[in-house]
């Protein structure tokens, strides 16, 4: 067991450098400059010339690329090219937001998918089953930031309940009024985990009641509800833990977009603006953490899978 | 292995729906529900909306209370809280409630803030500062000369990179700042600069005795807790989430009415627009798109301004159809303003019809240039006379402007009537800028731009300069250069009225950009708050003077 999570451990870090090196490309090779954000019509050719110097840019971009390397290795991140403050300060500020909003809705969807799921198994075919499936196929297509002006429009313009933007009220400390704020990013960034989930709690349970240890137990004379959260959910649950792993891009992703349309103070939120003023320090670092959570996520996932089922320890 | 499951699991979720027919009714049911929840709301705001402009103007029952925050959308943090890096809407806003500047011009007074009074010599050659009198920083210690001479020093430095430079700079030279007692200053000038009076007042003081011995201010953490003069000062600031300002009681101004200004982080517009509409922000820019949503709503106060800005259609002179004058001249002609105002605008009430190259702000701003009164007849026989039936131009503007698309899809229309064959280019904001700065590119022949270059007319001269980096044509006229020189330094304002007017004639007759619109700056003011007249609404930090807003019940 140790000597897989090492050896998932090693792989990772020749992932993160190609990541680094592709991200640090695209960046560079997108049109734009944050020279543009210095320029002013008093400066002359001279001067423009002088800040990209100070800044660096000037130089071929392999060595740009490896002093970048070297101060990371170091610890040092850099410094925003925008606002001049530490970039490893910024994503400190941010990602307690992030990591709360992203695990909250994890949870959340987890809870719900996994009860929504098994009890629509159980009523197969019937009415709440069907719901759940139009509900579910909704939650798969439906796009998340279509979903959020809907709730900000029902629930804060129309019927007043929540606030629709931030985390927290001007001047208000309390923690429900957090809570009253992250109801509606948690919902958006749930949705579509919630329905993915909840189909496959529903199609394993499905086929796990048709195994013969179900009728077994069924002419062995046990109740129904007795096998259904004894048995059945044990080895119905056992794929969750995979969609955990995949469901991980879909949640960095999706915290960029709720963030923004939300104003939820977070790293997606950050790393949206750093993007548009072609912050490039700031730009990287959000990449490596995202690329690191989403890593980190899969290899959770693995190491999870294989303490449930021994069997892919083996395999390993 | 685990996706091929999810697509199963999809396409047997797509049979059983197909399948039955009563998961269609349920569907549509849905989206009707839903529609019918959207359309409610232009029924509920359509009576509104005859009321409100009944009630136009401030309106005589509300009375002054003391106390209040005023919210304002910020689309991203603030760069630098140093009034000497801020250069984006967001930090200038920002700085424009901690900062209290020297003194403001502009087209018909000076108004003084910190300086008491700002007098040039018989020569125009030096300038004495005196500020008033108990000034106050935040911190409770005093204003003094020794913090204006410290703050122009510092601009002056090239090692701290402040992009105010220019202002001390004239012709290349630094100006000497000199302390004369504790509330007065002298600048002495290299040579004779008119517009230095000006640029001297926009100036934003900061404290010597917090700064002092720093070695790079851009990055001093002294600017995450600024002290500052302005009317409200620092109380906190969350990092995405919101800066918070507090009442200065010793505001120079005197005591401001609000408790304090809050700046909220919105990024995205409509979730901007919606916290408005909630009662979750005080004031914001609005397009025009966006006007009927606000006017209609009694719960807000709708101002335009004129932001002082020029939207124009620039020339790229290394084309050769257009290097011939009378191809610009058929191109001004055939362009119909009236159109575009109507289409993109509406009306002239949200942007003006521009004639120059300046904006009416702008000092010696002039009507009277050939103004290119649309013209159908004259521009087919300037074509003619140019030796072109037909030419084929490419015209570039950045995507995400509906603005800029919308003139670009007018216009194709109205040239295509002197057959010239527009092709229209939209370009990534990034791709486009790195294009556009460069006057030497060859990707389009005709480009959308929009400047805001201020009070002074000598403020646009880089835009026309030949060789300039900012004279984004390509344009070379000797004849006009050296006229910009002698504007600068001619005292007499009626001749250097005549400069500047007989320039804007001389580039309006070259054609080499054509002005397009004076848009103006739509905002949407909380009904509850007053003060607005006395406050000021300027372009780019919307109030001038926030100490004077105030609540009302």
């Amino acid at each position: 067991m140790r000597r897989l999570i090492v050896k998932r451990m090693l792989q990772t870090i020749p992932m993160l450098i190609a990541i680094s090196i592709v991200s640090f490309l695209l960046i560079k090779l997108a049109p734009g400059d944050p020279v543009q954000a210095y320029i002013t019509p008093e400066m002359g050719p001279t001067d423009i010339e002088r800040i990209r110097e100070n800044l660096g840019l000037n130089d071929p971009i392999h060595i740009q690329y490896i002093r970048w390397l070297k101060n990371v290795l170091k610890g040092d991140l850099g410094y925003s090219l925008v606002n001049h403050r530490p970039v490893l300060i910024q994503i400190k500020e941010r990602l307690p937001a992030t990591i709360g909003l992203m695990s909250t809705s994890l949870i959340f969807s987890m809870i719900v998918g996994i009860i929504v799921g098994l009890l629509s198994a159980a009523n197969q075919n019937k009415l709440f089953d069907r719901i759940v499936t139009l509900i579910s196929y909704l939650g798969i297509s439906i796009p998340s930031f279509w979903f959020a002006m809907m709730l900000i429009f029902l629930l804060s313009l129309k019927l007043k309940l929540l606030p629709s933007i931030g985390m927290r009220t001007i001047g208000v400390h309390s923690t429900w009024d957090l809570i009253k704020h992250a109801i509606m990013p948690t919902l958006v960034l749930s949705i579509q985990n919630i329905a993915v989930i909840a189909r496959y709690i529903r199609s394993s349970t499905i086929s796990q009641l048709k195994e013969d240890y179900v009728i077994v137990q069924l002419a062995a004379g046990a109740s129904r509800n007795e096998i259904l959260y004894k048995y059945v959910l044990k080895n119905a649950i056992l794929p969750v833990i995979t969609i955990l792993g995949m469901s991980l891009p879909s949640l960095v992703s999706g915290a960029f977009i709720t963030e923004s349309i939300f104003g939820w103070p977070g790293m997606g939120q950050l790393g949206v603006t750093a993007i548009f003023s072609y912050d490039y320090p700031l730009i990287m670092a959000i990449t490596m953490f995202s690329s690191l959570i989403l890593i980190l996520g899969n290899l959770l996932s693995d190491v999870l899978y294989s303490v449930v089922d021994p069997r892919i320890k083996e395999l390993n | 292995m685990d996706k091929i499951v999810l697509g199963l699991n999809l396409s047997r979720l797509g049979g059983n729906f197909m399948m039955n027919k009563k998961w269609l009714v349920l569907v549509i049911a849905l989206v009707m529900v839903i529609s019918a929840a959207c359309s409610n709301t232009s029924d509920n705001q359509a009576p509104a909306d005859t009321t409100n402009e009944a009630t136009e103007g401030e309106s005589v029952e509300k009375t002054k209370v003391d106390g209040g925050i005023f919210i304002f959308a910020i689309n991203s943090d603030p760069n630098v809280m140093n009034p000497l890096y801020a250069g984006d809407r967001v930090t200038m806003t920002i700085n424009n409630a901690l900062f209290a500047p020297l003194y403001v011009t502009d087209a018909e007074e000076t108004r003084f803030y910190l300086a008491e009074s700002i007098t040039p010599s018989e020569d125009f050659l030096s300038y004495t500062l005196k500020l008033k009198e108990g000034l106050k920083w935040h911190d409770g210690e005093p204003i003094t000369a020794d913090d204006i001479v410290f703050t122009v020093t510092s601009i002056l430095d090239e090692s701290q990179n402040s992009h105010l430079i220019g202002n001390f700079l004239v012709d290349g030279k630094p100006v000497e700042v000199n302390k004369i007692d504790d509330l007065t200053v002298e600048f002495k000038l290299p040579q004779i600069s008119v517009p230095f009076m000006s640029k001297l007042g926009a100036i934003r003081p900061i404290p010597k005795h917090i700064f002092e011995g720093e070695e790079d201010l851009a990055k001093s953490d002294k600017n995450l807790e600024p002290i500052g003069s302005g009317p409200f000062k620092f109380k906190e600031f969350k990092s995405g989430e919101k800066l918070e300002l507090e009442r200065f009681e010793d505001y120079f101004g005197g005591r401001p009415n609000l408790d304090g200004v809050v700046f909220r982080v919105i990024s995205d517009p409509n979730s901007a627009n919606t916290a408005l509409l909630n009662g979750e922000l005080s004031a914001r820019y609005i397009t025009t798109d966006d006007i009927d949503k606000f006017s209609g709503n009694e719960n807000f106060h709708m101002a335009t301004f004129d932001e002082g800005m020029l939207n124009n259609m620039v020339f790229r002179l290394n084309n050769e159809a257009l290097q011939n004058k009378d191809v610009r001249k058929a191109i001004a002609y055939a362009i119909n303003k009236d159109e575009i105002i109507a289409g993109v605008y509406r009306s002239e009430e949200y942007a003006k019809k521009a004639y120059s190259v300046f904006v009416p702000t702008t000092q010696y701003y002039t009507e009277d240039v050939e103004k290119y009164e649309y013209n159908l007849d004259k521009a087919k026989e300037l074509m003619e006379k140019a030796g072109y039936d037909n030419l084929s131009l490419r015209l570039a503007y950045t995507n995400s402007s509906k603005e800029q698309e919308a003139y670009g899809l007018i216009m194709q229309q109205q040239l295509s009537e002197i057959g010239i064959d527009l092709e229209l280019i939209p370009m990534e904001r990034g791709a486009f800028l790195e294009k556009f700065i460069d006057a030497s590119t060859t990707d389009f022949d005709l480009a959308f731009n929009g400047y805001v270059m201020g009070l002074d007319p000598s403020g646009y001269s880089p835009l026309f300069l030949a060789g300039n980096p900012n004279n984004f044509m390509g344009y070379v006229n000797e004849e006009l250069d050296p006229m910009w020189d002698k504007g600068v330094i001619e005292t007499d304002p009626a001749k250097r009225a005549e400069i500047y007017e007989e320039i804007q004639r001389i580039i309006m007759d070259d054609m080499v950009v054509y002005p397009i619109a004076y848009p103006k700056s739509i905002v949407a003011i909380d009904d509850r708050f007053g003060g607005i007249e006395e406050a000021r609404l300027v372009p780019i930090t919307m109030f001038e003077d926030l100490s004077k807003l105030y609540l009302t019940e």
